[in-house]
């Protein structure tokens, strides 16, 4: 508990004051941690506290958002008085008596960051430091860091819904850094989850750290891709990226109520080929992308978008079910009180088909094995995607073949949806922070092996 | 005495005791965000916030801390976190790290100007941006739109006795239409950013939005080939983003920059000069010291295609003996680093016009589609960037192109510059460019 039931309770009437139909209250503590190595010494540490709450009104479709670093009852009620007196004239309304929703997190944490002894975490960095050092000797620099963050929120709305939760995030990280006859290049791995440190006692870095290195060494004698369109088998794991892109963005309401995407009004019909099945769910225990409980106070569920390639959901938060009609799903969330909540995707991914990854990369006679994806990013409203290959691999006659730099891959989501061909039984999730209209927030993806028909290929003409 | 320096006396005492040195940086400001959605209003957003971030140095280490609670409890405690943090790194080097001096000038700006302007104005252009790009017909909604008005300030003091306080007001906003003809559907707008509400202009900044939008429907796909191409002005600072981090002395001393090792060297065409310049007032990133507190300066960056100077801060002015550039760059709740202020490429002499017709092909460029973490490798500079834009064949358009990807290095590109162009980007952006004419790059098309 972080503030008193009470003291919720006022600053909701406070916030219904002037005819606000809906008012909620997310309260916020948080604690943050990174630690760094560089250049094989611990190089940066940085620890700070978030301490705020977000007041929010909805005047029918109407959004008020206020927020305030003052948590005191005075503060509270201070926001939320100044909230409704900037757009409401209405007649005052009386919140609900506020329930306790029970905390039964289904996420186990261990020692928190500030708990946990700061040797031990430097010796997770330096053992990556130095397993990529005894790598290669191509190796000029080696940076690894580890993130934490420990979040307790407390959520209050005048539908008399209280609840409170606990959220622990970590992520291990690093970067090497090679350069062979003046050719220099640098690969990343990652590791981490919904949940406290004590993972990376079981991870074996040494397998992390040298992934990073012999993909960068490889790098450095690769060519660039070529240009055009091809067949493309996208890897599992991280290669999810392309449908949280090119249409996880496109379901979700704040997209789909201001019609701003693609998939509006198409609930019911065919969009993708019978072998995709997409499922968001934010239910998966210590799941990166997932909640106990959503920033709305609602418990998060395990949606299907699309089942055999029909579209059967939407990602739907408050404001979006009053806009639409449909069901909330439990997807509001936020990077933090700063930020009003929206929808957004939690672990998104495709499930598992039944073909395997050796017939599909046999069927391509001339295309590109994308093994490794970077970032990405979608226009919703047009569904138009890029992403990049981090590491690549041409497809010749049925076999892969030599590494490929510099590829992006270009579409249209529901163009893509309709060229996937085969879906492998090797489904993987990876993590990823997601930017959207709320903030950067962690998301998962994730795929089993896709083969995609034909791909705009972005490389180097010749 | 005001409570922030009440509170700082307190807790340079306590850093007095513990051999340290410390530095408080706090930031923060209120800010009202508004947005209609068919015609109705959509969201009111009104947010303020208070942040406090310690740098405590130790001999030649620091350690960084931050909360948004400032009451002195708090403050010590966040304090006493930045110590050990500071305790736990390891420099290479064994010099201290300096804090800046408070005998230093810094120069007057006067960009904190709050206006009596009614809440009606205010929602009036909010509603505006929207309702203005329903006047073509090809526009099907506005997904995007909206009006934000912004007070922020920041205040540095130290052990020292540095205490450096700047505030600053401006209007920002924004429109992104989404146009729809045949089965051709684009999105795309126009933004501004102003120091006074007099100079936001409402149907104009709408009108470039629609033109910007409708003007790409149609788009065929580009033939994949090697190309002329003009990058346009609204887009080369995604080009000086590229490079802006290889002009840290920090990311040099690092051994993380493209840069490394090629200072007075020539790494660009003849043509190609670049400044930063914290005064010039049409740039966004406006101010009179840097995170650390010291006085702002113009920095010659390149000249005539050769690498002056790296960006410093007074540590790493010190480390590698460098001219300080005063270019420290943090929030609270980050650690230091270096950044550019306003970076400005100097005009050529070309109309826009002249330089689409420099060649037999041109590509010209008008909006990458994705941002620098689509395409962009800093730690080789290799670019695969999606983009739109329109293909001209001896100075005539043929039309809107789509859907291709423009590859190169960042370095080799700034090597092809040609031509630039005579007309600057509109103001707000803290990257001033004229349209930029490159010889040749690779584009991945049909």
């Amino acid at each position: 508990m972080i503030v008193q039931p009470h003291i919720l309770s006022k600053a909701l009437d406070a916030g219904l004051s002037t005819g606000a139909d809906f008012a909620d209250i997310f309260v916020e503590e948080t604690y943050s941690s990174m630690l760094s190595i560089l250049g094989t010494k611990p190089n940066e540490a940085i620890v700070g506290t978030l301490y705020g709450a977000g007041i929010r009104l909805f005047f029918g479709h109407e959004v008020v958002y206020v927020t305030t670093n003052d948590l005191s009852e005075e503060g509270l009620v201070k926001a939320a008085l100044n909230a409704a007196k900037s757009r409401g004239e209405g007649s005052a309304k009386k919140s609900m008596p506020l329930t306790q929703v029970p905390f039964d997190s289904i996420h186990t944490f261990g020692e928190k960051p500030w708990e946990m002894d700061r040797q031990k975490k430097f010796q997770w960095l330096n053992s990556l430091d130095q397993y990529a050092r005894e790598r290669s000797s191509l190796v000029t620099q080696v940076e690894s860091g580890l993130n934490e963050k420990f979040q307790r929120v407390q959520i209050a709305n005048s539908k008399g819904v209280m609840a409170y939760d606990e959220r622990a995030y970590s992520r291990l990280r690093v970067t090497t850094y090679v350069e062979d006859n003046g050719t220099k290049e640098s690969s990343s791995e990652d590791a981490g989850h919904m949940g406290t440190s004590e993972i990376y006692d079981q991870l074996n870095l040494k397998e992390m750290a040298y992934n990073t290195v012999d993909s960068a060494v490889g790098l450095t004698k690769a060519a660039f891709a070529p240009a055009g369109e091809m067949p493309v088998v996208i890897d599992n794991g991280f290669g999810g990226v392309i449908f949280h892109e090119a249409c996880g963005h496109g379901l979700e309401t704040t997209s789909v109520a201001k019609e701003a995407s693609v998939f509006c009004g198409k609930l019911g019909q065919k969009i993708a080929n019978e072998c995709v099945t997409a499922i968001d769910d934010g239910t998966m225990t210590n799941g990166w992308g997932s909640l106990t409980l959503d920033d709305e106070g609602n418990r998060t569920k395990k949606t299907t978008l699309i089942d055999k390639g029909v579209l059967k959901s939407y990602i739907v938060d408050e404001m979006g079910s009053r806009q639409t009609g449909y069901d909330i799903t439990g997807s509001g969330r936020r990077q933090s009180y700063k930020f009003a909540p929206a929808s957004r995707m939690r672990n998104t991914y495709i499930a598992a088909g039944n073909d395997s990854f050796e017939d599909m990369i046999r069927d391509v006679d001339n295309g590109l094995y994308a093994k490794k994806m970077g970032g990405g990013s979608v226009n919703p409203g047009t569904g138009d995607y890029n992403f990049q290959v981090s590491e690549g691999y041409i497809i010749r006659n049925g076999r892969i073949e030599e590494m490929v730099k510099g590829a992006c891959l270009i579409g249209r989501g529901i163009d893509t949806l309709g060229k996937i061909t085969k879906v492998s039984n090797d489904l993987k999730l990876a993590r990823g922070m997601c930017g959207s209209v709320s903030g950067s927030i962690p998301a998962a993806v994730g795929q089993p092996q896709l083969l995609v028909s034909s791909l705009m290929v972005g490389g180097r003409a010749k | 005495m005001d409570t922030i320096k009440q509170n700082f006396s307190e807790i340079m005492k306590a850093a007095q005791q513990d051999g340290a040195k410390v530095e408080m940086l706090i930031s923060g400001g209120e800010n009202l965000s508004l947005g209609f959605q068919k015609k109705k209003l959509d969201s009111f957003e009104s947010t303020q916030s208070q942040m406090a971030g310690f740098r405590v140095v130790v001999g030649p280490n620091q350690g960084y801390a931050y909360t948004e609670n400032l009451s002195l409890e708090s403050l010590l405690r966040t304090y006493k976190e930045a110590l050990l943090n500071a305790k736990t790194v390891q420099s290479e080097h064994t010099a201290e790290i300096p804090l800046v001096k408070p005998n230093s000038q810094t120069s007057e700006m006067n960009l904190f100007r709050p206006e009596n302007i009614s809440i009606e104005e205010k929602m009036k252009v909010a509603r505006l941006l929207e309702e203005k790009c329903f006047e073509d017909s090809r526009i099907q909604s506005v997904p995007y739109s909206g009006f934000d008005e912004t007070i922020s300030y920041r205040r540095i003091l130290n052990s020292e006795g540095l205490d450096r306080e700047f505030k600053q007001s401006y209007y920002s906003g924004y429109t992104y239409p989404l146009a729809k003809e045949g089965e051709s559907s684009k999105m795309d707008g126009e933004g501004f950013f102003v120091r006074s509400f007099s100079e936001i202009n409402v149907e104009e900044i709408a009108r470039k939005g629609i033109a910007k939008v409708v003007s790409r429907l149609g788009a065929q796909k580009l033939k994949t080939g090697n190309y002329a191409v003009v990058i346009d002005k609204d887009q080369f600072p995604m080009v000086l983003t590229m490079i802006s981090g290889y002009l840290s002395a920090k990311s040099v001393h690092e051994k993380i920059s493209l840069l490394q090792g090629k200072k007075d060297q020539k790494i660009a065409s003849e043509k190609f000069v670049l400044h930063d310049d914290p005064f010039e007032l049409r740039g966004a990133s406006v101010r009179p010291f840097d995170a650390e507190g010291a006085p702002s300066q113009k920095t010659v960056l390149f000249e005539n295609g050769v690498l002056k100077s790296f960006l410093t801060n007074l540590e790493y002015a010190q480390k590698m003996n460098l001219p300080h550039t005063s270019h420290a760059a943090r929030g609270p709740s980050s650690t230091m680093d270096i950044a550019p202020t306003n970076l400005i490429v100097q005009k050529g002499t070309k109309s826009l016009p002249e330089l689409l017709a420099s060649h037999k092909q041109v590509v010209h460029l008008t909006k990458f589609a994705g941002g620098l973490h689509a395409g962009f490798k800093e730690s080789t500079g290799d670019f695969s960037m999606p983009a739109e834009g329109f293909l001209y064949e001896n100075g005539q358009k043929v039309g809107p192109v789509d859907q291709f990807v423009m590859s190169g290095n960042v370095l080799d590109l700034l090597m092809k510059i040609e031509e630039l162009g005579n007309e600057y980007n509109k103001p707000g952006s803290s990257y001033i460019c004229p349209d930029v004419l490159v010889s040749q790059l690779s584009f991945a098309g049909a």
